[in-house]
């Protein structure tokens, strides 16, 4: 028996992970999940000049054929008429053609497997509803003839992959940051607390920054060649030539990338409450732009994700209802006090973090200090995080590769009979 | 001498040396590597034989090794027989109930009779199941529905009775009902009960206290919502009230060393004569009266030793002879002060330092040094206690304006040598208080206990001293 010591039994199950950034995915009992492609999709009605075919469909009320780009190395190619859109929304499954693009796409040309030998474990948010949740029951059983198939609770996966049974998970992602009680390896939903505050939001932040300092933004598609320039001064760079026409969503897209390699190179959290002397003390990073422009950040680099720990710094005109935000710290407070007062001195002794957003640099010390504030003394806090990028980015796809390969689940699967006898509303029984 | 040589015999006819060489003996040119200069001939033979069939051997019997096959390291012998082959194939698992094979990779020689090891980890919680009639019979209640019981029992059937879990997953909505995680737990315990008792089970009940677990959850709460300025409050009243019991018991130990003081003294005052009394035993009848005092309220104090009771001569118990004069000999636990102070009275009463060393001498000259002793330390406490007095009467002549004098008995710190302080009227003191005077106090309250001071004394004879005390110590 294979690992029989270590509780472990592989069927060779695969682990598909949706997240608002991107979607992980990989066979189950591995360190790391092997694909991890982007969320947005490039999408491009096909433009097959009236043809019967297309007059056809439009004239039956058929959606038109589009073609999918899915994969970076196909999304990133600068091409007409081609829209980039995403398939989630607030952390669920919205755009469920898109989706199966997306699943068709890698079991064909990543996994390079059959779906209807390997069992599916799939992860969902804590505030998934019970129509989604069995939607995507029916889509793999009908069309990809799974044999198997469950769903769990990113929270409770993330909480598994730190080691523990319980605990507060804090989950600071791209579009939201949420914190969710877990208690002996079920999520107390009713106590979960989000907010849309994440890497987006810093994202977007930094763009206004260097809008106001008029940096302009060049994404690398545009950039045929540059020449190194000193700091500070106007970049020397030519454009491409032959740039097919591309949307402005396109465009948009590829302008976030680069932001998003700005926001992880240069930010930074101060341990406390921000003042004057430590943004005077912050050290200088130098960034340098696809363009070729390089310039100096300074006390833009802590500003910029102040705004998670305190909301006041949070620069936005278009940031409707503001008030009801809540910083990072509110909500891991909110949602430890909306848990039965039995179990809350646990949750403060297992607080872990996880997600791609808190790997900002000082994210974990200044939860720390934040939360040693908010909560009563007495009590032991104990903030954990996983060390390394990669197991704070795919934390709940471990988690998933974990609970996969364990032989004690082996018995929780929903099998294809099951679900032909039942239906779609077994989701709901047997995955907690 | 030709065969030593190695030379052919008598050269047979016709042949010569040279014929000799037949073609057999040629060995092919090829097979032949000349040894590199400088090499060594043993490490060449060795390299130039390896691979062949014959070194095998020879190396085998070249030096004796674990290693069965010579100087090659061999590789580690990991388990003794041939490795099995792993299979990939459907297995089937008893913790399942509806056949769904998965497919594994498993060693070859899995029997197939063998339950899925992990199967055994199913473990599940009894939860009991009712029918309809049970329910109309026994567990009937005004404030649970039954269909909301039963969703209750199907929840702590899914989650193994995790109270937290099921009170997030209850349906309240679709019951329209608000309950607490202890109105659930109770209904819960109370059907089990129910059913045991119905079913004729003889387990005990399981008892569930509601109304404490509400009670201890609130007062968590109350503990959990407690603010900074509360807490610090509470801080507050804990340290006030550890001062004040410092204090009083400060106060006690005060009283009692009194209490001890006093005792001693009116034991000393009231024998005539401890001339039959030796100071062993007169120290008996000391720590006896030390006891009876000591006992009420001393639970808590520091004991000083008997020093306070004047001063514990040494006492020979030993059975060879010893020197009188040594029985004069101060013990080494009397501090400087009581010393200083017997100096000055045995000096200004102009008797002799070292009297004779006569045993009637002596008893009386060591119980008059005592006796200072026991003085010295009675004018210690009543000076405590005449500032302690102007201090209240400070205290209240700031207050009520008024004030109360205080009686000339109890004065003695100002008193100089020399002073007749009256001994007749209210409130003097009953004796003319001379070698009271002579006393010199430092201030510092109450006598306590002194370590042993490694200091000089004066006495006659030291090298005698000396001696006896390393056989009497």
């Amino acid at each position: 028996m294979s690992g029989g010591i270590y509780g472990g039994d592989d069927v060779g199950a695969l682990v598909f992970d949706a997240g608002s950034h991107s979607f992980r995915a990989g066979f189950g009992g591995e360190e790391y999940p092997k694909f991890d492609i982007p969320a947005h999709v490039g999408v491009r009605m096909t433009v097959e000049s009236t043809t019967d075919e297309t007059i056809e469909a439009v004239a039956t009320g058929n959606k038109p054929k589009r073609d999918y780009f899915v994969g970076t190395t196909f999304l990133n190619v600068p091409r007409a008429h081609t829209e980039i859109d995403t398939y989630m929304k607030d952390g669920l499954i919205e755009d469920w053609d898109m989706f199966e693009k997306v699943l068709d796409y890698l079991y064909e040309k990543c996994l390079l497997a059959e779906s209807k030998y390997h069992p599916v474990l799939f992860t969902e948010a804590p505030w998934n509803t019970k129509e989604k949740r069995e939607k995507l029951t029916e889509l793999m059983f009908e069309k990809y003839q799974s044999p198997a198939f469950f769903v769990v609770k990113n929270a409770v996966l993330s909480a598994f992959a730190n080691g523990r049974t319980g605990g507060l998970v804090l989950d600071s992602g791209a579009t939201h940051t949420s914190a969710v009680p877990v208690y002996d390896g079920y999520c107390l939903t009713h106590a979960v607390v989000k907010s849309p505050i994440g890497g987006d939001l810093v994202v977007e932040q930094c763009r206004r920054v260097l809008e106001k300092e008029n940096i302009d933004i060049v994404p690398y598609y545009k950039v045929a060649s540059k020449e190194e320039v000193k700091e500070g001064e106007p970049p020397n760079w030519t454009l491409k030539r032959s740039l097919p026409e591309v949307t402005k969503s396109y465009d948009e897209y590829m302008k976030k990338q680069v932001l998003e390699d700005f926001a992880m190179s240069t930010l930074q959290l101060c341990d406390t409450p921000i003042d004057l002397e430590f943004m005077e003390k912050l050290p200088a990073v130098s960034y340098g732009f696809p363009c070729g422009f390089r310039k100096d950040f300074l006390a833009e680099r802590a500003k910029i994700p102040e705004s998670l720990f305190d909301l006041k710094y949070l620069d936005g005109d278009g940031l409707n209802n503001r008030e009801s935000l809540m910083n990072v710290s509110q909500i891991a407070a909110t949602s430890c006090g909306m848990a039965d007062i039995d179990i809350r001195p646990t949750l403060y002794s297992n607080l872990m973090i996880t997600g791609g957003n808190s790997l900002i640099m000082g994210f974990t010390e200044r939860l720390n200090h934040d939360l040693a504030h908010k909560c009563p003394p007495t009590i032991k806090l104990r903030v954990s995080a996983a060390p390394t990028p990669m197991e704070r980015r795919y934390g709940s796809w471990i988690g998933g590769s974990i609970v996969a390969s364990l032989g004690s689940f082996q018995q929780l699967w929903i099998s294809k009979n099951e679900y032909d006898e039942t239906g779609k509303i077994i989701v709901e029984k047997k995955c907690p | 001498m030709r065969d030593i040589m190695g030379l052919s015999q008598a050269p047979k006819e016709g042949e010569t040396p040279l014929s000799k060489t037949s073609k057999k003996s040629f060995i092919k040119k090829g097979e032949t590597f000349k040894r590199p200069q400088g090499m060594h001939r043993e490490l060449f033979n060795l390299l130039v034989n390896q691979g062949k069939e014959m070194s095998k051997s020879m190396e085998q019997s070249i030096v004796p090794s674990d290693t069965k096959t010579g100087y090659r390291n061999v590789k580690a012998q990991i388990g003794f027989r041939r490795s099995r082959k792993w299979q990939y194939k459907p297995f089937l698992n008893e913790a399942r109930n509806d056949g769904l094979q998965l497919k594994h990779w498993e060693r070859e020689d899995r029997k197939p009779t063998e339950p899925y090891p992990f199967a055994r980890f199913n473990k599940v919680l009894p939860i009991p199941k009712f029918s309809d009639a049970e329910y109309e019979r026994f567990i009937r209640d005004p404030k649970w529905s039954k269909s909301e019981t039963e969703h209750l029992f199907d929840l702590c059937e899914r989650f193994d009775l995790r109270w937290p879990v099921i009170m997030d997953r209850f349906d309240f909505k679709t019951f329209k009902s608000t309950k607490t995680m202890e109105d659930l737990k109770e209904r819960y315990y109370d059907v089990v009960n129910e059913l045991n008792a119905a079913r004729g089970n003889n387990v005990e009940p399981l008892s569930y206290d509601v109304e404490h677990e509400k009670r201890r959850k609130e007062q968590l709460c109350k503990l959990w919502n407690r603010t900074k300025e509360q807490i610090k409050e509470e801080e507050d009243l804990k340290l006030a009230m550890k001062k004040i019991e410092t204090k009083r018991r400060e106060r006690e130990k005060k009283v009692s060393d009194l209490k001890r003081i006093l005792q001693a003294a009116d034991r000393a005052s009231n024998s005539p004569s401890p001339g039959g009394l030796s100071p062993g035993g007169s120290s008996h009848k000391r720590r006896g009266m030390f006891k009876k005092t000591g006992a009420p309220g001393a639970a808590q104090l520091m004991t000083p030793t008997e020093a306070s009771h004047g001063i514990r001569f040494h006492e020979f118990r030993s059975s060879g002879p010893h020197l009188r004069s040594q029985e004069i000999r101060l013990p080494s636990n009397v501090g400087q002060k009581k010393m200083k102070n017997i100096d000055i009275v045995v000096e200004r009463l102009k008797l002799d330092v070292f009297p004779h060393a006569h045993e009637e001498i002596v008893k009386s000259y060591n119980e008059f040094r005592s006796d200072v002793v026991v003085l010295l330390e009675l004018k210690t406490a009543l000076q405590a206690a005449e500032s302690e007095l102007e201090v209240l009467r400070n205290r209240m002549q700031n207050e009520l304006g008024r004030t109360f004098d205080i009686e000339p008995r109890f004065q003695v710190k100002d008193n100089e040598i020399g002073d007749r302080p009256k001994t007749r009227g209210k409130g003097a003191p009953t004796s003319r208080r001379r070698i009271t005077q002579m006393l010199e106090i430092i201030p510092g309250g109450l006598p306590t206990t002194r370590k042993r001071k490694a200091t000089e004394r004066a006495s006659p004879a030291p090298e005698l001293k000396r001696s006896s005390r390393s056989t009497h110590s």
